[in-house]
């Protein structure tokens, strides 16, 4: 066996093109061309049956019958002709059921995009099966648990349901069957006893667990459904680890280049150009320890070594977190390897219970895609049905309720001159519910057509909770159903909000109408009031109490508003403060605001500032942040933390770095993440110096802020940056 | 006394001016004038209009409001700015919103710097940080670092002084009861070298040294590497066998030369000192500072 290993460097290369390049056996089944035209025929030629049952016998026709394909070298076996048919199918069923959606929901929805306030749409993408279920009872085990449920089931559709069930999970046997069987034909002797063990058992080895989860994540995301938490890594996988050091049958370096090549398939299925898959790690255990183990330490080296952006990581964190563990991580952000976010249990646990989750449910949370916290086998959280552009309702207001951009009138205004603040601010208030309940009110007519379109079998499968219920997840079957309203531009807002009260109330430098028109031309012959709004007036992330009040106003009442909102599936919607990049989709649908932004311009992102607003760095900013009530943002809340390498250079930068972590948790985060900015970025800096005016410099002495140093030393920078890139 | 002292800069979340995460005090006013100053702004004591020109856009606000005509826009856009007319009365940094022009030197007592100081008492607690007053020179104001210190040691604050010791020994005494840590630098052992690098001989820096041995306060020794000017072998040894005989010292550092400070020089108006050499490689910062670490263990 030792032969075998440390192979890994070696075939790098061809590993990270093992998806561009598949190599299968044309004698063992069909191509993917054949799939397509096989399904197609066969949804032509069952019209009238129930969805679930087309959708399992789609899976089955694929994993039964598609061409395969064994790489020898390889310590994994996944490689499965698809073809195109499900997802005909599937759009198919969403362009019959868009047909049916009321003409006047679906005319307001469009509006809402297509002016940037908000879209709503059924989020199949942010789900995760219950890893649990499917390491313990492997694809027999789960089968069988469905088989025994059909004897007892209810009603004609919870039967449906089970038989779904049963059928993919053999038809997903006879698959890693298929693969054992062309493994021991070619001599594949790496993968070949795994697959054969796991077509008749559960997973033993740590070698057989990693197989049978990446499998399964390829096999749920040809169902339909995007993977976006592969689970808690180390608490997972620990048992398999240890079991197999002590027989004696793996080393910690084997363990290793085992992982290496498990991660680097999920770089291959992306080649870094997608959101990547989540895997977490640490957190509170029910015991009161944490779940660091030798485990995580072990995933965080071999992470360090293989330097890619894929798969993406969570460190969940609490006030008796492992220093040490911290470290390590630390160590990697600072060596650019930044794709870890940490997640703070002790802020998120109280929010879960405020939500009404059991106590003893809460310790296994994960991220589900990039940091909305979830319960791993017992939630469908659907974090993102709705996006929500938070300021476009003061910019409506402001034009009395009509886009200046598009024209496009989504609500109007009776009275336009407002006499004080309050009454402007109350008035945006009240258009932000409008907007946000007409948004949620479209989205639970989309979340009704759910199994219609896209019943679950596999994903459902492996739910305790819809095996009990004998529903599918479409049809809320797990014990927790939610639905995500994510809110960008929080910082937007309450710069915008400032302005208005200093510009046109306070200072009386314009009315109010008249400030609309400045920013209906953008600004145009108004380039002195639009620097004083920028560069004069506070902005949100500068510690500044009686703006950071107006954050905390907006998103205390829209969190009352979405969290209690019912979300048509049992559950309610939740609220995420983040924006990923639409800061940038919506801020180019956002015209001038008066804050001093110009139109198009990007928004703030996530809990953060508006772009190199946070002119008191980051210290400031973290202490705006933290007064934000974070346990009413159970869609996830993320902030940004922005770092040139140099100030994290020093012996003591990790600590610097688990430092921020902790005081920002212990002000009541939810969720951080860092950038350590690289040559390219940096360049880009010294093109648009008024972005980039947060970003600090260490010089050996002393900080500097980047955009403050002469030419010269910028260019200095950016060529010590790029040394030390890969 | 009036306890007000120019300012020229507040700068939070500073990770090198002590332990943890800290806030630094940035005073105006230097007795030396090194050839390689980073702060060069920080050498005179007097407010002083700082000037970016890259940042003018040719608005021309400045030139209205300046009472003193020191401001005039030529016909290109270019930016004039007759320094010897400023009285740094900081009317245009007032209406300079694209902070070409700004004030350098606003007069702060220790009160209205507490309150800016303790909004990130959070983050000293959870590093270990603390605030470092530094400069120039911050023992020019004894009385107002004594003042101070006294404010944010009632907080339990951790204290740093950033100081040349280039001052009277009085300086000293009546700060130290209120210090935790000092950081002195160190710059050249010879006396007459020093005075032609820094514009006064080492003798009181190093009197001061020796004295500081009889209290309690740990010393931090730092010593810009600036190649050429102080790194011979008999330089280095030198200064490392004079530092050998101080007790207090609890460590050495060797700050690197830069010259990323240079645009500064000219934004004061001041004439450009800084040496044209090279940054030292990070190789011969860590040999230099090992010649160092070996001598104090």
């Amino acid at each position: 066996m030792e032969t075998l290993h440390g192979t890994f460097e070696r075939i790098r290369p061809k590993l990270e093109r093992q998806y561009l390049e598949v190599e299968f056996d044309p004698a063992t089944g069909v191509d993917g061309a054949e799939l397509t035209r096989l399904s197609d025929a066969y949804v032509n030629a069952h019209p009238d049956e129930p969805v679930i049952r087309t959708r399992a016998a789609l899976l089955e026709l694929v994993l039964t019958r598609g061409r395969i394909g064994i790489d020898p070298d390889d310590w994994f076996a996944d490689h499965l002709a698809t073809g195109d048919g499900i997802r005909h199918f599937l759009s198919r069923r969403m362009d019959e059921v868009q047909k049916s959606f009321p003409e006047s929901e679906e005319h307001q929805r469009s509006d809402g995009a297509r002016s940037g306030c908000f879209d709503c749409w059924l989020d199949l993408s942010h789900t995760t099966p219950d890893w649990k279920s499917i390491l313990s009872l492997g694809v027999c085990g789960l089968r069988d648990r469905a088989l025994a449920a059909e004897k007892s089931a209810k009603s004609p559709e919870t039967l449906e349901f089970f038989r779904a069930v049963s059928r993919v999970f053999e038809a997903m046997r006879i698959y890693l069957l298929r693969l054992a069987e062309l493994a021991e034909k070619k001599g594949a002797i790496r993968v070949a006893p795994v697959l054969r063990a796991l077509s008749e058992r559960p997973p033993e080895s740590f070698h057989e667990a990693l197989q049978l989860a990446y499998l399964y994540h390829e096999v749920q995301e040809i169902e339909g459904e995007l993977v976006r938490s592969m689970g808690c890594f180390d608490r997972l996988y620990i048992d398999f680890y240890r079991r197999d050091i002590e027989k004696g049958v793996l080393t910690r370096d084997q363990a290793k280049e085992l992982l290496k090549f498990f991660w680097i398939k999920f770089y291959a299925r992306t080649q870094g150009l997608q959101a990547g898959k989540n895997f977490c790690f640490g957190g509170l255990l029910p015991d009161g320890s944490d779940a660091v183990n030798e485990l995580t330490v072990l995933a965080y080296e071999t992470y360090r070594e293989m330097r890619v952006v894929d798969p993406k990581l969570t460190m969940r964190v609490h006030s008796a977190s492992p220093e040490a563990m911290l470290l390590q991580v630390a160590e990697c952000l600072k060596s650019g390897l930044t794709a870890t976010v940490f997640m703070n249990d002790d802020v998120l646990f109280p929010l879960f219970l405020k939500r009404g989750k059991s106590p003893e449910d809460v310790y296994d949370y994960v991220a589900i895609g990039c940091y909305e916290p979830a319960i791993m086998g017992r939630e469908m959280c659907c974090s993102m049905t709705i996006i929500f552009n938070l300021v476009k309702p003061l910019e409506l207001l402001l034009h009395g309720g009509e886009d200046p951009a598009t024209g496009i009138r989504l609500f109007d205004v009776p009275e336009r001159e407002f006499h004080s603040f309050e009454s402007f601010f109350n008035a945006y208030l009240s258009v932000l519910k409008k907007l946000l309940m007409r948004a949620m009110h479209i989205e639970r007519l989309r979340t009704a057509t759910w199994s219609r379109v896209n019943p679950s079998p596999l994903l459902s499968g492996t739910m305790p909770a819809c095996i009990a219920s004998g529903r599918d997840v479409s049809e809320a079957g797990t014990k927790y159903n939610q639905s995500g309203v994510m809110c960008a531009a929080i910082g937007s807002v309450a710069d915008s909000l400032f302005a208005v009260k200093k510009l046109v109330f306070e200072e009386k430098r314009c009315s109010l109408g008249e400030l609309a028109e400045i920013l209906r031309s953008d600004w145009a012959g108004h380039e002195e009031l639009r620097l004083y709004a920028r560069t004069r007036l506070p902005k949100w992330g500068n510690n500044c109490t009686e703006l950071d009040e107006f954050a905390r106003i907006v998103t205390g009442f829209a969190a009352d508003l979405i969290n209690h909102e019912p979300n048509g599936k049992g559950g309610s919607f939740q609220m995420g403060l983040w924006s990923i990049d639409h800061n940038r989709s919506f801020g180019r649908m956002t015209g001038a605001l008066p804050d001093g932004r110009r139109a198009g311009e990007e928004l703030s992102k996530n809990v953060g500032s508006s772009a190199g607003m946070d002119r008191r760095g980051v210290t400031a900013l973290i202490n705006s942040a933290g007064k934000l009530d974070h346990t009413s943002f159970p869609d996830g809340s993320v902030l940004d933390i922005t770092l040139h390498p140099s100030a994290v250079s020093g012996e003591d930068g990790a600590k610097l770095i688990v430092d921020l972590v902790r005081t920002y948790f212990e002000k009541g985060g939810q969720s951080i993440q860092f950038n350590i900015f690289d040559a390219e970025t940096l360049r880009k800096a010294r093109q648009e110096p008024e972005k980039y005016a947060n970003l600090q410099v260490r010089v050996c002495g002393w900080n500097a802020r980047f955009i403050d140093l002469s030419p010269e030393a910028q260019e200095s920078f950016i060529a010590a940056a790029g040394g030390e890139d890969r | 006394m009036k306890l007000s002292v120019p300012i020229a800069e507040v700068k939070r979340m500073a990770v090198h001016d002590g332990p943890g995460v800290r806030t630094t005090v940035f005073v105006k006013g230097c007795p030396l004038h090194c050839l390689w100053c980073h702060n060069p702004e920080c050498i005179s004591a007097r407010p002083e209009i700082m000037f970016r020109a890259a940042r003018c856009t040719g608005c021309r606000r400045c030139e209205a409001v300046c009472p003193n005509r020191a401001h005039r826009i030529a016909e290109e856009g270019h930016h004039i700015f007759r320094r010897e007319l400023c009285t740094a009365c900081g009317a245009c940094a007032g209406v300079c919103f694209s902070g070409a022009l700004t004030l350098c030197g606003k007069p702060m007592t220790p009160e209205t710097l507490l309150g800016e100081l303790l909004e990130d008492v959070d983050f000293y607690r959870v590093s270990g940080g603390g605030v470092t007053i530094s400069g120039g020179e911050p023992l020019l104001y004894p009385a107002f670092c004594l003042a101070l210190f006294r404010l944010l040691g009632r907080e339990k604050i951790h204290r740093a002084l950033d100081t040349s010791a280039a001052v009277p020994w009085e300086a000293f005494e009546r700060v130290l009861p209120e210090c935790d840590l000092l950081l002195i630098d160190f710059k050249h052992p010879d006396p007459e070298r020093h005075r032609a690098l820094t514009g006064m001989d080492n003798r009181q820096i190093r009197e001061n040294l020796r004295r500081l041995q009889a209290f309690d306060v740990p010393i931090e020794i730092r010593i810009p590497f600036v190649p050429g000017y102080n790194d011979s072998p008999r330089e280095l040894e030198a200064a490392a066998e004079f530092l050998d005989s101080l007790p207090r010292v609890t460590r050495v550092r060797v700050l690197a030369y830069h010259s990323f400070a240079r645009s500064k020089y000219a934004a004061v108006g001041r004439r450009d000192t800084m040496p044209q050499v090279e940054s030292p490689s990070r190789e011969r910062v860590e040999a230099v500072e090992q010649i160092f670490r070996a001598n104090c263990a």
